[in-house]
């Protein structure tokens, strides 16, 4: 048995709505479209095998159990797009969880990278959207980042079908014939680029540079006692206390020129 | 003017106003994640999906409404609905009479993001979601019957449609309340330095959590191999290099007035360069 033609677009496309994190109703489903057992309820349904497809996926969902996504990076590899090939070409071969998984966590560097890769296409739409609303195009600016997805369309509809059609083996021997850097370069960018939401930030909330103290305050808790974020801001709760209380009530007019 | 403030004020039980910006929080969540704002984005797309009932035909207003908003900003989604919510009532507040500074607005939402993004991590992710797929998973496994995933759909999106909906309200009436208390004028100027002086505390917390930039450099000292990361920074100042890149972003935008996307483009050939020369890992 093959996959079909057919069949191989439709994986590419439901790869893509479900990838978008939009569908079927936006952040209300959001985190639980990301789960393997929903991919595979579609993929199984595709495929017209609902029921080998769940006892697979439920293995895979079982090792998933604990996926958790902090501050946008996965605790676990992502396999969210190399499931929509693997399990179709597990479907047809007889194949079982072990060996849908191997070939997706052989996919799952090349995923990161496609994901990295994606946001900075959706980044350019971001800035796009700040240069419509400085344009005046409000009213545009409100869906266009969702443009961006466009990208997720693309490499959705390009790997999946072509990996669904080409087979687990060419899966296995493109991986390897991949340059290892693409990775590290990739993620070490990644790295970078909270520094640039971040500061922008900083731009708009510093008054002066005392301000910085607070700062280094809150990182050096976090970076070098290992604080969490909620005790920092119990810290930070005092502080703002305090500075309240001694605060002289004669400063309010002095503090109209913040606005 | 009056006409302006009584519109306004009508705004705060208007449930259809609320219902638009909570629809247009939804769909924006995921439309645009990115690791240079995360869910900045979503928060300019709900104010732009609500500026011409905010601000009726003063575009200018409508613009500045998005544009103190393109910044920085993460929370859990599902319990930051209340910030989404406050972020509207203040914002509402503040077009009345533009009492209420941006910077305050800015500070709660900045302090706030941080404690709920780690509550409604261990409590969504860590607690909800695995309770509903280990159901799930008891329906499918044996049997590979479609009622698990379709309880596991159904289950976690009612729930977390409640939760974010009722937060979402709750956040927008308390953020007009808070507003109105905050703006008087003997609680103004000493609540602004004191919010802000959280929110900053809370983003330095924050952004060492997030950010980890590394070095791979290795010297060779007498015979002892020295590594500039684990013997060198991480004993004297974790995520030193952290800091520094912050303070260099900070520099070329603030002094030297670059864009964003010209930060971004210049990052691209330091990864590239810096990780092939193994200063950066």
């Amino acid at each position: 048995m093959q996959i079909t033609l057919l069949q191989a677009i439709l994986l590419g496309f439901f790869c893509f709505l479900v990838s978008t994190s939009m569908f079927p109703l936006g952040w209300l489903s959001q985190n639980i479209m990301s789960k393997p057992l929903i991919h595979c309820a579609i993929i199984g349904l595709i495929m017209g095998k609902p029921s080998e497809a769940l006892i697979i996926g439920s293995v895979i969902q079982a090792a998933y159990i604990g996926q958790m996504s902090i501050g946008g990076v996965a605790t676990l590899p992502t396999i969210t797009t190399s499931l929509w090939f693997a399990l179709p070409l597990m479907l047809v071969s007889g194949g079982d969880a072990a060996q849908c998984l191997t070939i997706c966590l052989a996919f799952a560097a090349v995923n990161t990278s496609i994901t990295t890769f994606g946001n900075l296409v959706k980044i350019g739409f971001l800035h796009r959207q700040d240069a419509l609303i400085e344009k005046g195009k409000v009213h545009t600016a409100w869906w266009y980042p969702v443009l961006g997805h466009v990208y997720t369309f693309a490499y959705c509809m390009i790997i999946v079908p072509t990996f669904c059609l080409l087979g687990s083996t060419f899966v296995v021997d493109f991986v390897a014939a991949l340059p290892s850097q693409i990775n590290g370069i990739t993620s070490t960018f990644t790295g970078l680029l909270p520094a640039i939401g971040f500061m922008m930030l900083m731009v708009t909330m510093l008054h002066n540079k005392f301000q910085w103290i607070y700062f280094m305050f809150g990182f050096i808790l976090a970076a070098g006692l290992g604080w969490s974020t909620i005790a920092i801001t119990i810290i930070g709760c005092v502080i703002a206390y305090l500075i309240y209380q001694f605060t002289p009530k004669t400063q309010a007019a002095v503090e109209e020129d913040y606005d | 003017m009056t006409t302006n403030i009584e519109r306004l004020n009508n705004l705060k039980n208007d449930n259809k106003f609320v219902n638009k910006a909570f629809w247009a929080y939804n769909w924006a969540i995921p439309m645009n994640f990115t690791r240079e704002r995360m869910l900045g984005c979503s928060m300019v797309c709900m104010l732009a999906r609500v500026a011409e009932d905010i601000y009726p035909d003063d575009l200018e207003k409508q613009k500045e409404l998005c544009r103190n908003h393109e910044v920085f900003f993460n929370t859990q989604q599902g319990l930051g609905a209340v910030i989404y919510g406050i972020v509207l009532g203040m914002e509402v507040e503040r077009a009345k009479e533009n009492a209420v500074p941006v910077q305050l607005i800015e500070s709660i939402k900045q302090a706030l993001a941080g404690p709920l993004a780690g509550l409604g991590d261990s409590l969504i992710q860590a607690m909800l979601t695995p309770i509903i797929i280990s159901i799930a998973i008891g329906m499918s496994a044996t049997t590979g019957s479609l009622m698990g995933p379709l309880f596991m759909f159904a289950a976690y999106t009612v729930l977390n449609g409640i939760l974010s909906y009722t937060l979402f309200k709750v956040g927008y009436k308390s953020g007009v309340t808070a507003a109105e208390i905050l703006v008087s004028d003997d609680v103004k100027g000493r609540a602004l330095p004191a919010f802000e002086a959280l929110g900053i505390t809370v983003i330095g917390g924050v952004l060492a959590g997030i950010m980890n930039v590394k070095t791979a450099l290795v010297f060779q000292v007498n015979e002892t191999v020295v590594n500039l990361q684990t013997d060198v920074f991480d004993a004297f100042f974790p995520k030193f290099l952290s800091l520094v890149v912050c303070f260099i972003v900070y520099w070329l935008m603030k002094e030297k007035k670059w864009s964003a996307t010209k930060v971004m483009l210049g990052m691209i050939p330091v990864a590239i360069v810096g990780y092939l020369l193994t200063i950066l890992a």
